[in-house]
């Protein structure tokens, strides 16, 4: 099956105020692929990643330049409703942060309400989306129960289904599984890959053997700057940037 | 963690170095014992107090290799720089075995003297031979991916003098002579033979170093298929 463009960037920069954090970043990604981001600390990886879903233009001083298409139409356009962009590339964070107050149920009906699914469809598409993340035999029986009473590595996949509830094309992942125990990583890493049947996956990760483990495609952003953007296998085995190769063995960063 | 890293490697690969110089020496007491006629215990035992070296040098270097993988998780050219030591290990060792071979059959010659058209064959065989392993272990310290590929080259010379060796005692067992001749005949083949295959070990390194300097596998590939330049 020929794989489909679903994010197209056109010369992406961003910046916080005078301080470009991302200049002028172009690549192509395809659907239904994990593509990892690495890069040393303050390279510009997370600035990367709320870009694609319009969050970073959310912080005060942040500017954003480019063009961001999303299966084909650019995302910052004037007119587009950066939730309605939200909705299409959802977002999960380095720590699990389930709502408050919520139910397991609630925490991924919530988006589902909003988009205006009906009552009655309600409970199959939570289940559906907990059975996505892997979550649905661990919680069918404790539902009513907060979503933070579950541990750190449920609640990361809780988050996960939410995420997945409201059927995006892409899911950014920004190092998901940095508080999580190696079995929880695990557990995440293994619905990632399973996830590619349904959706794109971008993800940041420091964790430069997550990377090679789960992406399809790495790219390496150094100051703001992409670097390299391969297969995974090629950049892990034979890269063509020394900066790159540097950078992998552990020799700065 | 990287400093240790290729620290690391470094120490493995002098490991190796020193595995290669073991292979080296007695490729030439296997030399000195057929060619000289220095048929004595002493060279023998040292020739196999060094085979039980490389073994040993073999383990070692496995076992670092082994755990550095484990703990690690090399990548790129470190991961490239791991293997080729791995394959390089095997190779040396595989060397090593085959000149106690030779020197082993050179040995059970004795004093009895060589078919006079064979020597000079013989000489080369071994010149030849010694070069390329000593070129491939420097091509592997020095990472001299220009000197690897010349190797590459050179083993064609030797299957060429192992196939002349092979033709003339081919001749001469045809010819009626005497039985312990022939039996003479059947060993110098044999010898001639596990030196070729120790240049094909040589010509393994030599592969490996490209491997290791480009990521390009060049093994298995024809003479003309691969890029000189």
């Amino acid at each position: 099956m020929k794989k489909e463009t679903v994010l197209c960037l056109k010369q992406l920069s961003a910046s916080f105020f005078s301080t470009q954090v991302l200049s002028h970043v172009s690549m192509d990604i395809m659907q239904a692929q994990v593509v990892a981001i690495i890069g040393p600390s303050g390279c510009g990886k997370s600035t990367f990643l709320r870009c694609l879903n319009r969050m970073h233009e959310e912080v005060q001083g942040a500017t954003v330049r480019g063009q961001v298409f999303l299966n084909g139409k650019d995302i910052y356009t004037k007119g587009v409703d950066p939730v309605l962009v939200r909705r299409q590339v959802g977002m999960v964070f380095q720590k699990p942060n389930p709502f408050p107050g919520l139910s397991i149920f609630d925490n991924v009906a919530v988006g589902l309400k909003l988009i205006g699914v009906k009552k009655r469809d309600l409970k199959a598409r939570v289940e559906a989306a907990l059975r996505q993340a892997v979550l649905w035999e661990e919680v069918q029986d404790i539902l009513k129960r907060p979503g933070t009473s579950l541990s750190g590595g449920q609640q990361q996949r809780l988050c996960i289904a939410r995420a997945l509830a409201v059927s995006p094309a892409v899911i950014l992942m920004d190092e998901p599984t940095s508080a999580l125990d190696p079995i929880s990583t695990a557990r995440i890493e293994n619905l990632i890959r399973a996830l590619t049947k349904q959706v794109t996956v971008v993800i940041v990760t420091h964790n430069m053997q997550q990377a090679s483990r789960i992406s399809d495609k790495t790219a390496f952003l150094l100051s703001g700057k992409l670097v390299e953007f391969d297969k995974t296998s090629k950049i892990f085995t034979k890269p063509t940037e020394a900066k790159t190769e540097a950078y992998i063995t552990g020799r700065f960063g | 963690m990287s400093f240790k890293l290729s620290e690391k490697l470094n120490y493995i690969r002098s490991l190796i170095l020193t595995m290669g110089g073991f292979v080296e020496k007695n490729i030439s007491s296997a030399y000195e014992i057929l060619l000289k006629k220095q048929v004595d215990l002493n060279l023998m035992e040292e020739t196999l107090v060094r085979e039980g070296k490389i073994n040993d040098l073999q383990l070692k270097i496995f076992r670092l290799c082994f755990k550095m993988l484990a703990r690690q998780s090399p990548v790129a050219r470190d991961l490239r720089m791991l293997l080729a030591i791995l394959s390089a290990n095997t190779d040396l060792e595989r060397m090593g075995d085959l000149a106690v071979n030779v020197a082993k059959r050179a040995e059970s010659i004795g004093k009895e003297p060589i078919w006079e058209e064979a020597i000079g064959l013989f000489k080369k065989i071994f010149v030849q031979v010694s070069k390329m392993v000593h070129k491939s272990l420097d091509a592997f310290v020095d990472e001299d991916e220009k000197l690897a590929r010349s190797i590459l080259i050179q083993d064609d010379n030797v299957d060429q003098i192992r196939d002349k060796i092979r033709m003339l005692l081919d001749e001469t067992t045809e010819k009626s002579v005497p039985k312990h001749l022939i039996k003479q005949c059947l060993d110098l083949i044999i010898i001639a033979s596990e030196l070729e295959r120790i240049a094909d070990h040589a010509t393994n390194i030599a592969e490996e170093v490209i491997f290791l300097k480009t990521g390009d596998d060049v093994r298995h590939q024809d003479i003309s298929e691969i890029d000189f330049e």
